[in-house]
């Protein structure tokens, strides 16, 4: 027993090894909001008049509403006038090239081990590098263009190709849906945009790499994802974050549209800092996410693997409107130390014939809570919709806790809807096999643990899947009970 | 919206509890009074729950509850003919009978069979004078007030009900029947029946709770009871609900385990038009057992809304949850089971199903399943499934030359003894059998 209790010492004592601050100057905004702070982003960004007035109606919106109370989760007040809600690393206006970024800024995509350099990389991945407030480079951008692919910042989507924008920002999660939501319409700063054309096999994943740097701020990115008829697409998203002792708020929101045939396939690590480990300081995730399924038999999946943060809030959706739709939903989340994760999914069957998978797999240690909450509903009209989850949660002592909150409303007799969910720990029988077979019990908590979640960690690309691999390593060795 | 429903009702019961009170008569009233003052209080300020409270999100209690009644009258003795009362439903059972007419005690209508030393039956304002220890330990101690706006309101205005005290060692041979009917035949009415069930040291019981109504005028039954079962003791618990299709029920019963007793429930619920189930079980003790059954069957618009809360607070203790449900026509079952393990209650086992038929293209099934777990020494598992019959099983029947009404009759007859199958004694499974078959039209298929 002194032997487990030193190696969960051990566990929570290890590093958070994206701490780092990088020295660089920065463009910012006062602290606090109004609607001066609107009107400053936007002409900060060079909007034109209706994004102006788009944000203008969200922060009006955003100031009728309250902080959700209801999620699973101790939440200090936050102060919102306390925050910066923009900051940019200073910069030439324009970039020409890859080359003429601030070498500073590329030491640090260097050392989380992101090479904004397109011949260095060895897999096909563009990265879109959104540090603090802007996109400070897209790879590949050329290579893609010529497929009619765009992929490029928020800013620069919202300049060249306002009818896309206008079109589907907002149109899956609306300003009203949540008061983040709506805080992140008002004030958003940057983000990914992607569109991918009418039969168009995107031939490399793309891939948003989120670095909050500046104190004080928070971050508020927006991605929007449109796939066209007959288009697949891959996304990942990774980010990090700075160890500091206040905390800081990161609000996204994300917008996925899959028309017809469609394939959009969206993949999270999220590493923001978690604290330390008596739970000072770390990220606020609040992140709307959602997708729609317009055409029939177009397909979203999510898959995250949420191991950072000190409070996640986080529910990717799948509207799954066309028919012969799919939505898969795979998860898995760690908490460890004064951690708290509130996620999990919406299903929202309205086509015909359409089919939906969760997978959630849930981790706690230390004095972590975690949550799971998520909704299955069948509407009327949704015949032969199909819906299985499972949600699992394993637990690392008994001052962690876990939670399943799962809704599933049915209103269609011809639905089939199955939900299974257990909670146990690490069997004593299996660490004593691995044991037997002279592992340490460091390893075989490790490989079960991979075990345990690997039926997610597969959904993964495997650029992700072996950083998420190694996570799940950090998060947890030795942390046996 | 909360202020909009909720004033009317409040001042109804304002206007309402002094009339009550005086008369209750003076000697209640003194013992009485202060906390139905204090439960009055609560219920004010809680209010009657709308669907924005988390715990009512699909079932809408207001408009049942809305200015028809009269909060003073629930005292009115009814004019029922007692040998209709009982005759029939209870024919040819062997058992203690208590008959509760609008939560009071109907004396000659009740046949108390059991001897004295073996199990003591009272209505619950005799136990008041006779038991007055017991009830300064139990009553509304088991079950609080101050957090439900219901219990509240049934606390405030709690008049009769049944008191079951089984000594310790004591085994009850005969099953006790606590029968409430809700009479509406001349008057809209509502009833706070209020039972107090104490189980001694190593006692064994087995109760059954059966609810009918009668007449057109709406009836509303606000039912609590409060059940302790100390060490080693057992209880069987059985609740039978065959309301008419205008009466609503809210029920609401508490039962305190102590180390190694067992309480087997089942809940049945074949009528009303709105009946919600909230059934909480504090397994507070090392050893304990407490199995969880419900079945629930639904048509017309009607709406059965079964809450369950089981807390496991001591280690290696055990729950075994089960409830099934039947949807049919334009029918609402709304499912939430509620699993909470404690840091100290190491070593627990919880199990709970939740498995729905829906039968009806509008029919809905609402079921929210919910662990929440301190502990890391467990084993807890939870499933659900909603969905249309089986194809295969019909099939099978099919093909051996059934008719389809036979065989689907056939199917849902099995699906629902599954849980009639759970009650540990043989001729109250066969009473609830029997109840069950004819209301549900299986016997002539």
């Amino acid at each position: 027993m002194s032997n487990s209790t030193a190696l969960l010492e051990d566990i929570t004592s290890s590093e958070y090894k994206y701490g780092f601050v990088t020295d660089i100057e920065a463009d910012e905004a006062p602290k606090g909001l109004s609607e001066d702070i609107v009107r400053f982003i936007s002409a900060k960004k060079n909007e034109p008049e209706w994004m102006l007035e788009w944000r203008l109606k969200a922060y009006r919106t955003w100031l009728k509403m309250s902080t959700p109370k209801w999620a699973n989760l101790e939440v200090a007040n936050i102060d919102y006038q306390a925050i910066k809600y923009y900051s940019a690393p200073k910069q030439k206006k324009t970039l020409n090239s890859l080359d003429e970024i601030d070498p500073e800024l590329r030491a640090t995509f260097e050392k989380l081990g992101i090479s904004l350099d397109e011949q260095k990389r060895l897999t096909g991945v563009a990265v879109d590098a959104v540090i603090d407030s802007v996109s400070i480079a897209t790879t590949f951008k050329g290579k893609l263009a010529e497929l009619g692919i765009i992929f490029c910042s928020m800013s620069e989507a919202i300049q060249e190709h306002p009818e896309l924008i206008k079109k589907y920002i907002g149109s899956v999660v609306p300003v009203s849906d949540n008061y983040f939501s709506a805080l992140n319409s008002a004030v958003f700063s940057d983000g990914s945009f992607c569109y991918i054309p009418k039969g168009v096999r995107c031939p490399m994943e793309l891939s948003t790499y989120f670095r909050i740097n500046a104190a004080e701020t928070g971050q508020f990115e927006r991605t929007l994802i449109v796939a066209e008829e007959g288009s697949t697409v891959s996304y990942l998203e990774g980010c990090t974050a700075p160890m500091r002792d206040e905390n800081q708020l990161h609000a996204a929101v994300v917008e996925l549209v899959a028309h017809k045939d469609s394939y959009i396939k969206y993949s999270t690590v999220q590493n923001w800092y978690p604290g330390d480990k008596e739970g000072k300081g770390g990220i606020y995730n609040f992140v709307t996410k959602r997708g729609i399924c317009l055409g029939n038999h177009s397909k979203i999946s999510w898959t995250q693997v949420e191991t950072g943060s000190a409070i996640t809030w986080k529910y990717p959706s799948v509207i799954l409107k066309g028919d012969y739709s799919v939505g898969e939903f795979y998860s898995v989340a760690v908490t460890n130390n004064y951690q708290q994760a509130d996620t999990g999914t919406k299903m929202i069957h309205l086509g015909k014939n359409t089919k939906s998978r969760i997978v959630s797999k849930g981790i706690s240690a230390g004095h972590s809570q975690n949550s799971y909450r998520g909704l299955v509903e069948v509407a009327k009209r949704a015949d032969n919709a199909r819906n299985f989850s499972q949600c699992d949660s394993l637990l690392m002592g008994n001052k962690c806790g876990a939670h399943t909150f799962p809704y599933i409303e049915v209103k269609n007799q011809t639905a089939q809807v199955e939900h299974e969910a257990t909670t146990s720990k690490i069997g004593e029988d299996q660490i004593f096999y691995c044991n037997q077979r002279g592992m340490s019990t460091e390893d075989a908590v490790a490989l079960i643990v991979n075990g345990y979640a690997k039926e997610v960690l597969n959904q993964l690309p495997m650029e992700f899947a072996v950083e998420a691999q190694k996570l799940l390593a950090i998060s947890l060795e030795g942390s046996v009970g | 919206m909360t202020e909009k429903l909720a004033n009317p009702i409040s001042e109804a019961v304002i206007a309402n509890f002094h009339a009550f009170e005086q008369s209750l008569g003076a000697d209640t009233v003194a013992i009485h009074h202060h906390t139905r003052k204090e439960a009055l209080n609560h219920f004010l300020r809680l209010g009657v729950p709308t669907t924005k409270n988390e715990e009512w999100r699909y079932t809408n209690i207001a408009p049942s509850l809305k200015g028809k009644f009269d909060f003073a009258k629930t005292s009115k003795s009814s004019n029922l003919d007692p040998e209709f009362l009982t005759s029939t439903l209870f024919e040819g059972i062997e058992a203690n009978i208590i008959v509760l007419v609008n939560g009071k005690y109907l004396p000659y209508s009740s046949t108390v069979l059991s001897p004295i030393h073996e199990v003591e039956i009272l209505a619950l304002d005799r136990a008041i004078e006779k038991r007055s220890a017991i009830l300064d330990t139990y009553y509304t101690k088991v079950a609080p007030y101050n957090n439900n706006a219901l219990n509240a309101l049934n606390t405030a205005f709690a008049e009769q009900g049944a008191f079951i005290y089984v000594p310790e060692g004591k085994e009850v041979e005969l099953p006790i029947f606590i029968h409430h009917i809700a009479d509406g035949t001349s008057d809209s009415t509502i009833c706070h029946p209020r039972n107090l069930i104490v189980l001694g040291k190593n006692a064994k019981v087995t109760i059954v709770e059966t609810y009918s109504s009668l007449g057109e005028n709406s009836v509303f039954t606000n039912a609590l009871s409060e059940v302790v079962v100390s060490e080693g003791a057992h209880l069987e618990y059985v609740k039978m609900q065959a309301e008419k299709g205008n009466a609503t029920q809210v029920n609401f019963t508490q039962i305190n385990h102590a180390g190694n007793s067992t309480s087997n429930t089942t809940t049945i619920t074949v009528g009303g038009k709105l009946v919600r189930n909230n059934l909480h079980i504090a397994v507070d003790g090392e050893f304990a057992e407490a199995n969880l059954n419900g079945l629930y069957w639904l048509n017309a618009d009607r709406l059965v809304d079964n809450h369950t809360l089981v807390d496991h607070i001591q280690p290696n203790s055990q729950s075994n949850e089960l409830y099934k449900g039947i949807v049919s026509d334009k029918g609402t079952a709304v499912f939430n089971g509620k699993i909470f393990v404690k840091a100290e209650a190491q070593k627990t086992n919880a199990f709970q199903s939740n498995r729905n038929i829906l039968l009806s293209p509008d029919g809905t099934v609402n079921t929210k399943p919910q662990l929440e777990i301190f502990a890391d020494d467990v084993r807890c598992t939870h499933g659900c499934t909603t969905g249309a019959m089986d194809n295969e099983p019909m099939f099978y029947l099919r093909s051996r030359g059934l008719d389809e009404n036979t065989a689907r009759a056939m199917l849902l007859h099995a699906f629902a003894q599954e849980v009639v199958e759970k009650i540990n004694h043989d001729s109250i499974k066969q009473f609830i059998a029997r109840q069950i078959d004819s209301l549900l039209g299986f016997e002539n298929e």
